[in-house]
């Protein structure tokens, strides 16, 4: 049984109001979505928020799940829709509380470590990806973090699959371009 | 850091990737050092923590209310929907049986497709009648292809092994398969038949009152006539039968009174006769095409040695002398 098998097993389960599924569910995708929440609003508080409501709604609208349709993309699809609409309420905050202005700026965080040079690309990386054009960052890093297929990012994306293999492609050539740039040493082939 | 650093690439990306194997190597080396990039997790309550927040929400607030509507529409669809669908369905219905009535004036000329694709052309004042249930569709049964015919047709009838093609006269039956033939039924006080010359294909003709014995015609240019005597099946020109299609016009071995009152169908006018002409004598006319009332009339008085005249209608015919 493959993954996506034992997913829309699990979606079959939720359907029928199963708890434990339910859970199972939970566990799978929880920390995934944190990531990716956090990753667009950037506070802890409101990502454990948001997410905790994705799946409220999930078990709410359990019955008119659909297991043919990829459990992974739909729940990708309610986080980046409940982001995305706290992003925009909180900027309408900021206009008038500057302060907030602050922790909304992506920050690379701090990696300590004793393993220096790893982390320096790391971090570099890290700032790299995060000045990528928007939809090319969004495509690539559901591809290669959230290991989506290109099918489930264009549904959470709403844009073909085809569109979703050009932002991967390019977001990769212009980070090769960067890295070139960096220390093209790591570019050889061993 | 994470399980993250060791996503594959998706195999979708080379298939769209015209790159060469060193370029795709390159590439996939970007991807497997991308993976350095961290993504970091955000400090929140652990797991457990969180599922029991969770249960403990699901609990104290079984449904959204802002997510009942789905449930509250089934409840109005169950109620209002399946009659809205039936009063739809109904209607649908009427109309599917509602016949739909071609009708050619005197002098007109027309030509019709019906819903299966079979093509009916028309001469001067002949009613086709057929219903809309005439065409098949998906699920929805269909009756045989029955047509309603007052006057003269030329049929081109599209093959339907399923459902013969039918065509009914106020005396006869003509049924096809697919076939291209030509009836033509006039119930006047003149000459009461229908004719039915075949062109190509096979048609059986019945009368309607007597379906025991059916005339089948199986070569071009056999006729079967359902008249008021019965008549065997003879064999005619198909230019002759057919010549109205292109503005022709065709009496064989026909009574005066038939052919006058033809000539009035064809050109839509009025032709008055005096008592002197006999109207129940037969002869014979064929113009190939393009037939006009006054030539017509010209060689009809030619041989049935009488005049005529034009009126403010038509014409009057009157005896020499």
């Amino acid at each position: 049984m493959n993954a996506s098998e034992a997913l829309e097993r699990l979606c079959r389960r939720l359907r029928a109001s199963d708890r434990a599924a339910f859970e199972e569910v939970f566990r799978l995708f929880r920390d995934d979505l944190l990531r990716y929440v956090y990753a667009i609003v950037r506070d802890d508080g409101h990502a454990h928020d948001l997410v905790q409501d994705v799946f409220v709604s999930l078990w709410s609208l359990r019955e008119s799940l659909d297991p043919a349709r990829s459990l992974r993309a739909y729940l990708y699809r309610m986080a980046r829709n409940r982001a995305y609409r706290h992003l925009r309420d909180a900027r309408l905050h900021v206009e008038k509380q500057p302060q907030i202005a602050e922790r909304l700026r992506p920050s690379v965080p701090e990696a300590p470590g004793d393993r220096h040079d790893a982390d320096l690309l790391g971090r570099r990386l890290s700032a790299w990806i995060e000045a990528l054009p928007e939809r090319q960052r969004e495509a690539f890093v559901l591809s290669r973090f959230h290991g989506l297929s290109h099918h489930d990012i264009a549904a959470v994306m709403e844009i073909s699959p085809r569109t979703v293999n050009n932002h991967i492609m390019r977001a990769l050539e212009h980070l090769q371009a960067c890295i070139e740039a960096f220390e093209p040493v790591l570019l050889e082939e061993s | 850091m994470t399980r993250d650093n060791h996503q594959s690439m998706p195999p979708a990306l080379w298939e769209a990737a015209s790159a060469s194997p060193a370029q795709r190597r390159r590439i996939e080396r970007i991807w497997v050092l991308a993976g350095r990039a961290a993504q970091p997790l955000p400090v929140v309550p652990d797991t457990d923590a969180a599922w029991a927040g969770l249960q403990a929400r699901l609990d104290t607030a079984p449904a959204h209310a802002s997510e009942r509507p789905p449930v509250a529409r089934t409840r109005w669809f169950r109620r209002w929907g399946v009659g809205v669908i039936g009063l739809v369905l109904l209607l649908a219905a009427a109309w599917w049986r509602q016949p739909v009535t071609v009708a050619v004036p005197p002098g007109g000329h027309a030509t019709v497709t019906l819903p299966d694709g079979s093509t009916v052309e028309l001469n001067s004042a002949s009613h086709l009648r057929y219903v809309r249930g005439f065409a098949a569709w998906p699920l929805v049964p269909a009756d045989a292809r029955l047509v309603r015919l007052e006057g003269e047709a030329f049929f081109d009838v599209v093959p339907d092994a399923d459902r013969p093609f039918i065509v009914e006269t106020f005396n006869a039956r003509v049924e096809v398969l697919g076939t291209r033939f030509n009836v033509r039924a006039r119930a006047g006080r003149d000459a009461e038949a229908t004719e039915v010359a075949l062109v190509s294909g096979r048609v059986r003709v019945v009368r309607r009152e007597a379906a025991r014995q059916p005339m089948v015609l199986a070569e071009a240019g056999e006729v079967a006539r359902v008249g008021p005597r019965p008549a065997p099946v003879r064999v005619t020109p198909l230019e002759q039968v057919l010549a109205w299609r292109q503005q022709g016009f065709t009496a064989i071995d026909e009574p005066v009174g038939a052919i006058l009152a033809e000539v009035e169908r064809r050109f839509a006018l009025t032709i008055e006769t005096d008592v002197g002409i006999a109207l129940a004598d037969s002869m014979t006319l064929f113009y190939l095409h393009d037939a006009t009332a006054e030539k017509i009339l010209h060689d009809l008085c030619l041989s049935q040695r009488c005049h005529y005249r034009k009126t403010s209608r038509g014409y009057v015919l009157y005896e020499k002398g």
